[in-house]
Order: structure tokens, then sequence, then C-alpha cells
């Protein structure tokens, strides 16, 4: 709760101290002076700071972001239409992380210091340290430019967009065309997701492997194992009934961070792919100055950042055999 | 008085020797030293081996060749101004070295005094410095990051100033932790009993023995730091043309990748080799100072 | 291993999967309603009010609302739309129209005078966006169903703003007085044009889809449906050109379109435009105040190789701020050359022999085409020892910082696009050169001369009946602002529109920016 009152009162700083005049952005471009006075009294901006804040926190408290100076639509209603979007694609990004990083850390970890552990130990380096757009880019170049199997950017073609109709269900389109039958929709949109979701997985993936082996590595030299294995219990077993139950207690730790930095990474990878969510929305208000628009979403980020971790940290207690 | 103060040292020298043998054995570690070191140097001798300095250096333009793709007299093509993008490139070695080392620094001199005087003052003053810490975490660095420097203004030193803000809270928070576990080691509590001040405490025994975690995580972040930076330059919040950052190069090209795919290439490698080279270099020493995992 | 085999197996499945669906695309449909496809760089849509419009509404706006006049200025010539015919009293105080009858809107209300005077008394009253071509305009009358009458305080020519691209649209009164003043802004549409709105999502796309009751009628060769996607990757754009998926894409880059102008499934049309750039000098700040500096900068730069390189041709150096093609304008005024023996004398003469100043260039982020002109620019500057600093930011920023109230703060160059809301030279001189004390609007040189104020406002009153005055006075003003130099004149633009070769019946109309009249158009053989 704390942090949470911590984070508005940052984002609430940050907005004072923009360097723009909201008020003339506000009253448009041929305003007048009298016209930007008068947007300033409008937006309250000629009260006293403390009195702006509690203002702006009750406006957050009632789901008020205030209002985009790009779109001139509230930013809470800009956040709930380019959500589910973003959603997916982190949704599927860290799916596919974790199918490609456990196998390889744990692969990683059984084989340690074999040419199996150092290729999976290379993987793993090398997927932290591509920069994401370029990344992105060079798949647009091989898999759309060259070889032409998936689409360069978007969520749909748009004249599949125009013709069907998909049910609003969860806003996730892959699982709403699927509930609803709507193949070819499912298909289209599977093969737009492609791209980006690879994407996003390289960088969790190599964390998460990395990760899950030194985890791993670490509960091997624990004494309960030796002891499993002193007492001849097949290498199998010690390595998945008892090694792993225990690894995954930080795996999940990281994989929580991931999941943040996922969502900010999609600010990049959705600005290269043209896909509709969050992060190419925030991009789009990065480079007209949208204000209000960062700010709504670095709150939003943050506090859905915050929770995440919550989550975490309430599972981790949860399990007795996590040490703390 | 002599004996605490002295003790490190002959530690630390012995460390460092040692450390130089576990990371001449792990081959990874090794390869990654290397190319740092090459980095560095090709980043200290641009101008000059370098065809084209003021290509990268002034911006000068010469459109008549813009696009070309790479030949024998453009190692690595043109960009859209006719410039030649190995020179440029290789020049974007030293600005990102810099910006690495610029925000790294400049988040360790906020972290790190921070940290060291929450942990070793506990109570009140680390209740509150801890509390601030908590609230700037709870942002993914780079989403802050991004809000700070769309905050600043467009410009490399914005970004890097950004960077600092979104990095400082991880080093006061593993700072504080190192420092509450030296903070009654017997050799402190032998400097504290003697009456030396808690300035010289702070900074002589505490501060020196509590460096080498920061370190590590330091030059683990260089990497980090460098691709945050370039990703601030790829939306427009960094560098400004006509410098030859990274990020900013990689930014244009995306402009022509249709037309001239290669444009992207060689930027976005020289990006990865140095990111990798860092991140193996600080698996490396973590490896080497963890005494979890550390092998002999 | 078993875990390690289920997840290999997951694995190949999901890829199986995707590679898979790669392999199937789907094929067109048959006897689907025809669409104009658009793709669109930005949100077409700032706003939805008529009344507010000056931007990049206007492609939208002009399918689902009409003007009264429409105005064809390659030929000089007005056609009807709404109106019929009007007339002028010789003093030039007092124009008439009259209407077309049988005309409605898509509410279904007829369109009549009165509509006419609310409409602009509307747009005049809320006084956003181009409401300023009404200034002149003292009372609006409607003394029969047809007729309408502008009352002038001065002399102006209303049949030119009534075809104004901004300002200018007929919409209906009637909703919203039935349903609110802010109706439109709310995102609804109500015009007398051939589409009307049928649905619209913020920031990805606007659907239109034809107006059964549109006054001109309807064959059956017209589009059925106008859908303008949201594109901001001109990569993704330019991929769904070649895909057949789209029909026409607002924004290319050069580089792009020289090679689509290669393959014969696509039209690129080229004409004449009424867009041009300026790089304003900030004519208040020293060493810029003094006009031998201005002259100087004018001559160092590059027009031959920005023209070939940067604009890949099309573009041409401009003769003056009023671009070629638009009345007014004089092929035989001054042109600057890139000269810069002829730059370093006049630096010398203004006491910088060796440069030895630095200047604040902004630029808009993201356009390519002036970031290149700033990074050649810039290399020239550095021959003449002065230093450019070159800061791209947001076009809002960048605007803030032309008109901070702390004159300091102000850049020291600012390059513009410009094109004109009236299609006048009117707009080019007057937006940005006459004296803006009270509030700049695009005269960010900060330039103040009396003399072009009196040219520049008595050439317009003349313009409504005396043609030939008014182009004179024009001529004088525009051979003062050579000579002072508060601005370079850069290039005049070319319209390059790029469409698909089976879209028929396109004709560019320069005074109407990316509005392409898709009720003129149709399609011959597939897409």
């Amino acid at each position: 709760m704390f942090v949470l009152v911590g984070v508005s009162l940052l984002t609430f700083m940050m907005t004072v101290i923009i360097p723009a005049d909201p008020a003339a952005r506000w009253a448009g471009v041929r305003a007048t002076a009298e016209q930007v006075a008068k947007a300033r009294q409008e937006l309250g901006l000629d009260q006293p700071l403390p009195v702006q804040y509690l203002r702006y926190l009750s406006g957050v408290l009632r789901g008020n972001l205030g209002v985009s100076v790009r779109t001139r639509q509230p930013v809470m209603v800009d956040l709930r239409a380019y959500l589910p979007a973003t959603a997916e694609l982190v949704v599927v990004g860290m799916a596919i992380s974790l199918a490609i990083g456990l196998p390889l850390g744990i692969w990683s970890a059984v084989r340690k210091d074999t040419w199996v552990d150092h290729m999976c130990r290379a993987i793993a380096v090398f997927g932290v340290s591509l920069p994401t757009f370029w990344l992105a880019m060079n798949l647009q170049v091989l898999f759309f430019r060259w070889l032409g199997w998936f689409p360069l950017g978007g969520r749909l073609s748009s004249m599949l967009e125009l013709t069907t109709t998909v049910p609003h269900l969860t806003g996730f389109l892959l699982l709403d065309s699927l509930v609803t039958g709507h193949w070819e929709v499912f298909g289209n949109s599977l093969r737009h997701l492609a791209l980006p979701a690879l994407t996003l997985a390289a960088y969790p993936l190599g964390l998460v492997a990395k990760q899950i082996r030194s985890s791993l590595l670490e509960v091997f030299g624990e004494d309960y194992i030796r002891v499993a294995r002193a007492y001849g219990l097949p290498e199998r077993v010690v390595t998945y009934s008892y090694a792993l139950k225990n690894a995954f207690g930080p795996t999940l730790t990281v994989f929580a961070l991931c999941a943040g930095y996922s969502l900010v990474n999609t600010f990049l990878i959705e600005a290269v792919f043209n896909w509709p969510g969050l992060g190419n929305y925030t991009a789009m208000a990065v480079t007209t100055g949208d204000y209000p628009a960062i700010m709504g979403i670095t709150l939003v980020v943050a506090v859905m950042y915050v929770i995440l971790n919550l989550i975490v940290d309430v599972l981790l207690a949860l399990d007795p055999r996590v040490r703390v | 008085m002599a004996l605490p103060a002295n003790r490190p040292r002959p530690a630390v020298l012995e460390q460092i020797r040692y450390s130089g043998y576990l990371i001449t054995k792990n081959s990874l570690t090794t390869v990654g030293f290397g190319i740092v070191l090459v980095l560095l140097v090709i980043a200290l001798l641009a101008p000059v081996f370098v065809p084209h300095p003021e290509h990268a250096v002034l911006g000068t333009t010469n459109v008549a060749e813009a696009l070309r793709p790479p030949s024998g007299r453009y190692l690595f093509g043109t960009d859209e101004l006719g410039r030649d993008l190995f020179s440029r490139v290789i020049y974007g070695t030293r600005i990102s070295l810099q910006i690495g080392t610029l925000a790294v620094g400049l988040a360790l001199l906020i972290g790190v005094p921070l940290g060291l005087v929450a942990g070793y003052l506990g109570g009140f003053v680390d209740e509150v410095i801890m509390r601030v810490t908590d609230i700037f975490l709870s942002f993914p660095p780079l989403l802050l990051a991004i809000a700070v420097a769309a905050l600043l203004g467009r410009s490399l030193t914005n970004a890097m100033i950004a960077i600092a803000i979104a990095w400082w809270p991880w080093y006061t928070r593993l700072m504080r932790g190192t420092v509450i576990s030296l903070r009654e080691k017997p050799f402190v509590e032998a400097a504290r009993m003697m009456g030396t001040p808690a300035t010289r405490i702070m900074v002589r025994h505490v501060l020196v023995n509590s460096l080498s975690p920061v370190i590590v995580q330091a030059s683990l972040d260089f990497g980090s730091v460098i691709l945050t930076s370039a990703a601030l330059s790829f939306l427009g919040l960094g560098a400004q043309p006509p410098q030859p950052e990274w990020g900013l190069i990689l930014s244009t090209a995306r402009n022509y990748f249709l037309v001239a795919p290669w444009y992207s290439f060689f930027p976005g490698m020289a990006m990865v080799i140095t990111v990798l080279a860092f991140n193996l270099v600080g698996d490396g020493l973590r490896e080497i100072t963890d005494p979890k995992t550390r092998r002999l | 291993m078993k875990g390690i085999r289920a997840w290999s197996v997951a694995v190949s499945v999901l890829l199986l999967v995707t590679v898979a669906l790669a392999g199937c695309r789907q094929a067109p449909r048959a006897g689907a309603p025809d669409v104009f496809v658009i793709a669109n760089n930005i949100d077409p849509m700032w706003s939805w009010d008529p009344a507010d419009s000056f931007g990049e509404e206007i492609p939208v706006l002009f399918e689902m609302y009409e003007t009264l006049l429409r105005y064809h200025p390659l030929q000089d010539k007005l056609e009807p739309v709404l109106a019929e015919d009007w007339d002028v009293t010789p003093d030039g105080l007092t124009w008439t129209f009259r209407l077309r009858s049988g005309v409605k809107f898509h509410c279904g209300h007829a369109f009549d005078a009165t509509q006419v005077k609310k409409s602009i008394d509307r747009t005049r009253e809320r006084g956003m966006g181009a409401a300023f071509i009404w200034d002149a305009v003292e009372r609006i009358d409607a003394p029969e169903p047809q007729t309408v009458v502008f009352h002038l305080s001065y002399p102006i020519p209303v049949d030119l703003t009534v075809a104004s691209a901004y300002g200018a649209f007929m919409y209906c009164p009637k909703c919203l007085e039935e349903k609110g003043d802010d109706h439109y802004n709310n995102g609804n549409a109500c015009g007398t044009g051939p589409y009307k709105l049928e649905s619209w999502r913020r920031g990805d796309q606007v659907l239109l889809t034809r107006f059964d009751d549109y006054w001109r009628g309807w064959e059956d060769n017209h589009f059925d449906k106008i859908l303008v996607k949201v594109v901001p990757e001109t990569g993704t754009a330019r991929q769904m050109l070649e895909a057949g998926e789209v029909d026409h894409v607002r924004l290319l880059p050069f580089e792009d379109i020289q090679v689509l102008k290669k393959n014969p499934r696509f039209n690129v049309a080229v004409s004449p435009s009424f867009q041009n750039v300026y790089i304003l000098i900030n004519s208040i700040r020293e060493p810029l105040n003094d006009a031998r500096v201005r002259q100087a900068l004018s001559y160092s730069i590059p027009y031959a190789d920005i023209i070939k390189y940067v604009m890949h041709d099309y573009a041409t150096q401009s003769v003056g701020p009023v671009p070629a093609g638009m009345w007014g304008h004089d092929p035989g005024l001054k042109q600057y050359t890139y000269d810069l023996t002829r730059a370093r004398e006049l630096l010398a003469a203004a006491g910088y022999p060796n440069g030895g100043f630095s200047l604040v260039m902004t630029v808009a982020s993201g356009d390519e085409n002036h970031r290149k002109v700033a990074e050649m620019w810039k290399g020239e500057l550095a021959k003449l020892g002065i230093a450019l600093d070159i800061r791209t930011m947001p076009f809002d920023a960048q605007w803030d910082l032309a008109k901070s109230p702390d004159v300091k703060q102000r850049q020291d160059l600012y390059i513009l696009y410009y094109w004109p809301d009236v299609t006048s030279p009117q707009a080019f001189l007057e937006g940005c050169f006459v004296t803006q004390d009270d509030y700049i609007i695009f005269n960010l040189s900060y330039y103040s001369n009396p003399l072009v104020d009196d040219l520049v406002y008595g050439a317009w009153q003349a313009a409504g009946t005396d043609r030939v005055r008014a182009t004179e006075l024009y001529r004088q003003a525009q051979a003062i602002l050579l000579e002072d130099a508060p601005a370079i004149f850069v290039y005049d633009m070319q319209n390059v529109r790029v469409l698909n070769a089976s879209v028929k019946g396109f004709k560019d109309n320069p005074a109407y920016p990316y509005v392409l009249f898709v009720y003129d158009l149709y399609r011959e053989g597939k897409r």
C-alpha cells in the first residue's frame, strides 16, 4: 500500500516537472493567451501542488488517469482498449520462453561443464544480450522479406479484419477466435503473433535458463541431495523429484521479474511489428510527447509490476520448502 | 589501528591474482574479457584506422553515395546520406562505452553512498532511504528510464541521467545488505571501540570490504545499460543526429530495411558483441565471487 | 528424461502448427462489397468536428462533408458543389450564393440556406481551427431557402473562402441541436457527402459506407466502402500495398516509391502541390538579426543535392514563399543558389568572416526528409565556421519551444512544411510573414516589417475584385521578403500518390492535400 502511494507520488511529481505546458497543448495550436489561461483553469493547473496531487490521486482511484493529448480520449479508455493485445503477446511470449528456457536450463545443469552446458549457457547469454528491436528487425528481414513465411506486422490481415467480426470475449484474439470457431482468424492471428512473440521470448528465455541452471546446481550441492544420491536413487528421480521442486522458487521470482520486463519490452517490439497494443501506444506517446499518456502508462505498469511481485511473494510464502 | 586498516589490502591483491587465474580457467569468461579489451582498443584507436572519421564525428554527408551495399570501399555499406557505416559503427563503440561507464558510474555514485549510510546507521535513516528505494524499484527500470528521459528532453546526456535514475536503487539495496552483514564483524567493532569516527569507519572499513558484490553487479549491468540507452535512442529519446550512436543508427535503418537490409545488420551486431562480452565478464565475475558456485 | 521429452514434444508441435499455418494464405472472397482501403501513417481523426478540423482529418472529412464550391487551382477554376452559382457586388462586400436543391444530410434532414448560415456561424463562434478564414464576414443572411448572402466588413474573395480545405464544411446543425454540441467531437458525423460514417476505432481505423441518398446518385462502379487503416510503419504499409491489401498508402519514403514506380501493378501519380518547405530564421536574435547573415544562410543550402537525393526529384527549388502553380507566384523573382563564396562574403561584410557562432535547429521527430536536410546543411555550415545543433523533438514540443514566452529559449532555425488553408498567396504570406505581436501563428521568424504587412493585407482586400492589383501587391511583398530573407525557401513539393493500378479516375487536386475524392474513383480489374 505504501509503495503504491509512493508510486503515485513519484508519477505525479513527474507530471509536474514536465517541460511543456499542458495547458498550451490542450488549448491547441492556434490558441491565444486567454484560451491558454482558460485551459489552465479548467485543468486545475492554477491550484497549489498538494491540492493538485490530491485531485490527481482521487482521480486515479476512480480510474481517471487524465486525457491523452494525442488521442483526446481518457488514458484509461485507451489503456483498456490496448491492453488485451499486449497481454496476449506477453502471455504467449512468456509461454514460449518457459517452454524452451526450462528444458535448456535443466539440461545444462544436469550436464554441467560438458559441451551441452556450454552451448546452453551461450544461448542463454546470447538471449539476454540481443537488442530487442534489432532482433525484431532481423526476424522481419528473414521471415518476411526472404522466406515470406510470416507477415511483417499487425495483428490480423486488414481484409480479414473487415470481413469477419470475432466476438469480443476476452480480447485475446487467439482465444476468442478459437472458442467461437473462427478458424481463419485463428490461423491468421497466430501467424501475425509468431514473430513478435518469439522476439519477446528471447530475453526471458535466457534468464530463465540461467536461473534454473544455477538454482539446480545450488540444490545439487545440498546435503539432502547428496543423501539421496548416496542412497542410490536414480539420477532422474533425484533431479526431477527432489532437486527441481526446490529450484523452482528462485526461478519463479526471476520469471515474474521477466514478465514485468517483457511488459515494457513490448514498447519496442510492438513499435517494430505495428502490434496494436499498449507498447505501440506508448511508443507513439513518446514520439508525440503525449505526457499524460506516458505518465498514465508508467503508473499502471508500475502498479501491475508491484502486484506481480506481490503474487510471487505470496506464492513463495505459501511454499514451505522455500527458504526466505 | 594499523591492523584493521591494512587488513584488506593483501587479501584484495591475492584475490585479484586468484580471480585472474579463475578467469583464464573459464573459457567463456576469457572470451568476454578478450572482447572487452579489443573493444577498448577499437574505441581508443578509432581515429587512426577508420577510413572516414568525418562521417562519424561531424556527420558530413555524401549523398551521391547513399545506401550502397557493403563492398571493399564501404565495408558495412553506406547510410541514407552516403556516410560510411563502418566508420560510424566503430565510432559508435566509443559512445556506447562512454554511456555504459557514465551511466553506471552515476548510478553507483548515487546508490552506493545511500546504501552505505542506510546499512550502517540503520534505524530511521535506513527506513527512509529504503522506502524511497522501494518506490523506485517498483518501476521496471526500462519504463522508468523512458518516462524520465521523455521528461528531461531528448539528448544523450539526459538519457544517461535517466538510466542512472532507474538503476541506482539496485545498488543501494545490494550495498545495504552487504553493509549490514559487515556491520557486526569483529574488525568493524574493533574500529568502533577504538573511537574511530563513524564516517571514517564507513569509508575505510565497511565500504572497502563491501564493494565487490556491487562491482560485480555493475559489470553485469553494463550490458543492460548499453541496451537500454540504445532502446531510448531507438524511441527517439537519446542520441541526436548525426551522433553515430548504435541505437539511433538502428532506428534510422528501420526506415530503409526493405530497400537496404544490410544497413541495420552491422550496428546491431556491434551492439550484440559488446553486450555479450560484458554479460560474459559479469557472469564470470559473479561465479568467482559467489562462494556457492566457486570452483577450485 | 520424461519431462524434457514432454517439453520438446510441446515445442515441436507449436513450431509445426506455426509453420503449417504459415503456408496457408487466404484467398479473396467474391461478391463482397468493393472497399477502397487506405493505409494512413497516423490516426487521421484528431478532431471529428468539421468546424475545428485544421489538419490531417480532411481526407476523411471530404468523403463525408462537402463545401459550397470546390477550387481547381491549376486551372484557376471554381466548380459548383452545394452552391450552383454566385455573384458579388462591385464593392466586393456582398456575396450571394444560390444553393442546389434536393440535397440531404446523412441523417435525412434537408440541406438549405439556414443550415449554411448555422454551420458557418457555429464554426465562427467556436473560433477553433481555421475559423479565422471567416474573419471578414460581418453577417450571413438566408433570405430564401436556396439563397445565402455574405455581408463583409472588408472585401475578401469569398468564393475562394467557401472552397477552403479547412473550416468551410457544411454540416448538419440539426444533429447538434438534437444530440448536443459535442455530438461530432464524440466521434459522429453528418454531412451531405457521398459516404457516411459506419464505425471507427481511435488510433486504428475509420470505416465509411456509401450514403444512398447522395445527390449525385450512384452507379455500379463506385466504391461501396472506404476503410482507412492506421499503419504507422511505412515498411508494413508497403507490404500491405504489395500484397494487394490496400489501394493507397498515404505516405511512403521516396526510396520505396522509386521501387514501386517500376512495378506496373502500381500507379505513382505525380502532380504539383501547394506544400512547400521553409526554414524560418529567428530574425530577432544576434547574429541573425542582420539580413546579410540571413542571406548568407540562404546561399549555404545545397538545393540541388537536396532535391535530387532527399526528394528524389519529387520537388523543385522554390522561388519565393508562394509555390509554383498558384496565382501570385512569380518565377521572375530572385532565387538563391548554393554559393558558399557568396555566403562567405556576406558573412564577412556582417562581421563574421570565419563564422564562429552556433545555431540551434529544431526538427520534428520522425520526419526523415527534414532530418536529412538538416544533416546535409550541417556539413555546409561547418565549412562556413557555423556550428549547427540539430534537435529532433515531437512536433508539439518543437511548437511550444518556438512560442516560448522566454524569447531566449526559442530556436534559431525552424524547418516547416507549409500549405494553405484558403488556396491563395494570402495563406502563405499572412500565415508566416506579417507582424504577429499579440500572438504568433506561423511567423516563427518573429519577423516584422510594416511595409510587408500593408502590402499583404492590401492584396487580400483587392483579391475579390481586382486580381491583377492583388497579384502585383503580392509580388512586391515577396520581393522584399527575398531581400530581407527572414526564411529560406527551400523547395516546393510535388504530390506523389501511390495507388493500386486497378484504381482509375484519380486526379490530384493540390488545394486539398491528400484528399482522394473516392466517389470519383472506380476499379478496373483486380487489386
